[in-house]
């Protein structure tokens, strides 16, 4: 069930019409429908893979619970005898108790992950390398949600080892956990004790017209962002990426600029769509982006663009790696050695390689995305740092002080400059791909032709002019600046509408049908010279 | 120990750690207000804290921390 | 309480209003987008025309109206759409014959083979016209009884929203609201005068593959004949020169279809030589004669109508 159709609509309003209607204790019921109806959808087999994945972590969890209660009863009874090294050694017993669910748990989800997400790339890559004929996996179609669900299982019950949460002693409201239809596509993150409790609560729950007027222009707001921005100007990028052959400099500099706003406008678009949905049900989704591209470095970026995943991997990856035995042992015999700084820098750094790796690597199955948004913006940050010194000489050079608004305006610019740079090979299909349309951007003298190609026949956006397209980019671009600057400076653009007499919102209102229905990305797209039949 | 005498230590390992003799912890100290707690550093300043007072913060103690005071809860329930 | 039950509903009337007049003037604009030549036909006065040509894009390129009604006083009229299907091409004639009494109907028979349905033709065939229960009809059977399509398509707003990068604001709102209605004099035919030499097929070795002409292009001659008969009207099928994608074997397949089921039927690309085509200055394209090559036909075109009594 797509997002931009009429049966995902009927769906929302049917599920929030029924979640008001049952009474406070079974909400999470209508939930754990709508999920799973909004999950067969898509496939009926994945459902059983996640049941299964989501039962093991319940019983999982169910057991760790019980191994700590076990090991808390034995303290309380036997505090005062004890010695300090009987408690410690107790302590260990049940936590390595304890770790060896969490591994089954962590092994069977990311077994399945790896199954069907990475194993047929790696497959094939050691055939072609070693003529071999293994299994590919071909056949094998990707569960939807499994590279989100799969960590979001998995960090419930290390949170039950941790002590953060409680077990669920029902299995469906661990399914539900797993399922839940509002963050099973592309996120975010959530966190068991955050979520659950707004799920599952007793409260009775009420939803004012002003609330719903808020929800509803906040649903709106995203379709805007998916359907007339990231859908439209992705044909421009979808052009440029696909033939960069064809293009070279400005022209391929269009493109990057036009994968930039499609990639922001799609995601941050989605993430407003289901928190919208969400504010319908009073259900708070955490948040994925705070303006990211007005970050001074490449670091802050990460820390405001796709939030819960940075999250959730410091959490259950980088802090659990830099606190291991090995990494604090690494720090304290190189800070012997090379001293504090140093010693203290080179695990931290060897953490991060790992982290971002992994990043990479979750992102896709292929060595572009392990390195656009993995291995790059690791070198990204680490030189960063070490060039710290420097920049702070040339700024001052410069006499630009620090926090200064033309001091944050290039910090934002490059930073926006080297994401774009990183995306040339996210958004190709191999990394040689992404190497060579950068090779193009630096070919040919810049000129005004270089972008007329990019609207000619054969292209993809050839269903308009340059005259038309340009503009339209640029009031993309502008919009989405706009509502990010507000943002940033603490404006709720949508509580100031409802504020504000009913002519301007009722103009505002049809601003929004308008938009969508004119600039919307949606039923057959009528191409001039191709006379082909091309569904959005 | 007393409350007053782990801000004390705790004090010394924020200067030696940070770097910076000027550093004092309250209650509501966070991150946010030392420079050079980040991310990064946290897990550093946690093993030196460890090292101090001679305790072992769980990774439950580690990721929920909000400020120094709850720093200091955790440190006494170890002690 | 009254007072805000008044309130309320002035405010949803308020809105009901201004979406109705936001929507019914970009439905015009998108309905204006593609100009089409049948725009040409509103600007006619009722009863005034004496024939009507119908087909595609051939036949506004090559029967000149203006010159049949201005030299031979019969005041004529070409009312088609580009690439436009038989099945459509009834749709036009149920239109025209809404405001005219026409004595004579020619059809011009390129797309006869041709029923294939894409989002191009549906958009070139039916934004500029109209919405009218025929219309709706027409959508539905040119989809195949597609309901929903068809209601879309009757929307011009939503079905050519994606062409919101092909308007030209300054020409829309002349033609919104600034058109003269004294225009047209063109009669529907569209005049051109660019040059590209071709080679005949016809007049080619091959004879051709051997198409079939599909079901829905004799469902619709039948229908075309059958209004034309009940309005007295005269009907000739024809087809013009072209240099490609029109054999031997087309022609002959036609002309035995017709003769068959007593349609009158000539097809010009037996008289090259008589019309006097030039291959190397009378065409735009391919499938296309430019107003020097339309001319020669026309006269031709005439002579032919009137020696078959038709004019």
């Amino acid at each position: 069930m797509s997002l931009t159709s009429f049966y995902f609509l009927f769906f929302v309003l049917c599920t929030v019409l029924l979640y008001y209607v049952v009474p406070a204790k079974y909400k999470w019921t209508v939930l754990l429908a709508a999920s799973v109806v909004f999950y067969i959808s898509y496939s009926v087999a994945g459902i059983f893979i996640l049941t299964a994945t989501a039962l093991i972590t319940y019983f999982s969890a169910l057991r760790i619970e019980k191994i700590g209660d076990g090991y808390q009863s034995w303290l309380a009874e036997n505090k005062q005898d004890a010695s300090k090294e009987e408690r410690k050694a107790r302590k260990k017993a049940s936590q390595s108790h304890q770790r060896r669910y969490v591994a089954l748990v962590v092994t069977v989800s990311i077994g399945l992950l790896f199954l069907f997400k990475y194993y047929g790339y790696f497959a094939s890559g050691i055939n072609r390398a070693f003529s071999t004929h293994l299994w590919t996996a071909e056949n094998l179609l990707l569960p939807l949600g499994i590279s989100f669900y799969s960590l979001q299982l998995i960090g419930y019950v290390v949170d039950v080892s941790r002590g953060l949460t409680k077990a669920e002693k029902n299995p469906l409201k661990v399914i539900l956990y797993g399922s839940f239809f509002l963050s099973i596509m592309q996120g975010p993150f959530n966190r068991y004790n955050h979520l659950m409790p707004q799920l599952c609560g007793e409260e009775r729950k009420r939803l004012s017209f002003y609330k719903f007027k808020l929800a509803v222009l906040k649903i709106s707001w995203g379709y805007i962002k998916k359907m007339c921005i990231a859908d439209q100007i992705g044909c421009i990028a979808r052009e440029v990426f696909s033939n960069y052959a064809k293009y070279s400099g400005l022209g391929i500099a269009l493109g990057m600029a036009a994968f930039a706003v499609q990639l922001y406008a799609d995601f941050s678009g989605y993430m407003d769509i289901i928190s919208g949905i969400g504010e319908l049900m009073g259900i708070e989704m955490p948040q994925n982006f705070r303006q990211p591209f007005f970050s001074s470095n490449i670091s802050e970026f990460w820390r405001k663009w796709h939030i819960t995943l940075g999250a959730w991997l410091k959490d259950y990856i980088f802090y659990p790696i830099l606190k291991s035995k090995v990494f604090l042992h690494m720090n304290k015999s190189l800070s012997k050695t090379l001293g504090k700084k140093t010693g203290e820098r080179i695990p931290t750094y060897l953490g991060m390689l790992i982290l971002w790796t992994l990043i990479g690597a979750w992102h896709g199955a292929g060595f572009n995305y392990v390195f656009s948004v993995g291995l790059l913006q690791f070198i990204y940050i680490v030189l960063g740092e070490i060039t710290t010194p420097l920049t702070n000489r040339l700024n001052n050079a410069l006499r630009l002080k620090k926090g200064s608004l033309p001091l944050r305006i290039i910090q934002s610019v490059r930073c926006t400059l080297l994401m774009m740079f990183a995306w040339v090979f996210f958004n190709s299909p191999t990394f040689t791909d992404g190497a060579h349309m950068l090779g193009r951007l630096f070919s040919g003298k810049p000129s005004l032709g270089q972008i007329t190609a990019v609207f000619n026949t054969d292209s993809e956006v050839l269903t308009g002019s340059m005259k038309a397209w340009l503009p339209y980019l640029f009031l993309c671009v502008l919009v989405l600046f706009v509502a990010d600057l507000l943002h940033e400076k603490g404006v709720f653009i949508r509580e100031k509408i409802e504020k504000k007499p009913y002519v301007f919102r009722m103009l505002v209102y049809l601003a929004i049908i308008f938009t969508i229905i004119v600039f919307g990305a949606y039923g057959e797209k009528v191409n001039v010279n191709d006379f082909i039949y091309f569904d959005f | 120990m007393e409350r007053a005498e782990i801000f004390e230590k705790l004090n010394e390992v924020f200067r030696d750690v940070f770097d910076d003799e000027s550093i004092t912890v309250g209650e509501d100290t966070t991150a946010k207000d030392v420079e050079g707690w980040d991310s990064l550093r946290h897990i550093t300043l946690l093993a030196a804290i460890e090292d101090e007072f001679d305790i072992e913060f769980s990774m439950g103690q580690t990721v929920s921390m909000k400020n120094v005071g709850e720093m200091v809860d955790f440190i006494q329930e170890e002690l | 309480m009254k007072k805000r039950y008044l309130q309320l509903t002035g405010k949803i009337i308020a809105f009901i209003l201004c979406f109705a007049i936001v929507f019914l003037f970009l439905n015009a604009v998108f309905s204006d987008l593609y100009a089409t030549r049948a725009r040409c036909f509103d600007r006619m006065e009722d009863n005034s025309i004496d024939a009507i040509f119908l087909g595609a894009s051939q036949m506004f390129s090559g029967v000149n109206a203006q010159k049949i009604t201005e030299e031979y006083g019969i005041s004529s009229l070409d009312f088609g759409s580009d690439m436009q299907p038989m099945m459509t091409t009834c749709y036009y004639l149920q239109e025209a014959l809404k405001r005219q009494k026409p004595k004579v109907v020619g059809v011009e028979v390129c797309e006869i083979f041709n029923d294939s349905i894409t989002v191009e033709r549906l958009v070139y065939n039916y934004s500029a016209m109209p919405l009218t229960s025929e219309k709706y009809n027409s959508l539905q059977t040119v989809l195949d009884g597609d309901k929903l399509r068809a209601v879309k398509y009757c929307v011009p707003l939503i079905a050519n929203h994606s062409w919101w990068n092909q308007i030209n604001p300054i020409e829309t709102l002349r033609d919104l609201f600034f058109y003269n209605s004294a225009e047209c004099a063109e009669r529907g035919f569209l005049y051109r005068y660019t040059v590209e030499p071709q080679e005949i097929e016809y007049l080619g070795e091959k004879d051709g593959n051997i198409r079939e002409i599909p079901d829905h292009s004799k469902d619709a001659i039948n229908y075309i004949a059958d209004l034309c008969r009940q309005n007295d009207i005269k009907l000739v099928f024809f087809k013009l020169p072209v240099a490609r994608d029109w054999t031997r074997n087309d022609s002959k397949t036609v002309k035995e279809y017709m003769s068959e089921n007593g349609f009158t039927f000539f097809d010009m690309n037996d008289n090259f030589g008589e019309i006097g085509i030039d291959p190397e200055t009378d065409f735009h394209n391919g499938s296309h004669l430019n107003t020097p090559g339309a001319n020669k036909t026309t006269d031709y075109f005439v002579q032919k109508l009137k020696s078959l009594e038709v004019f």
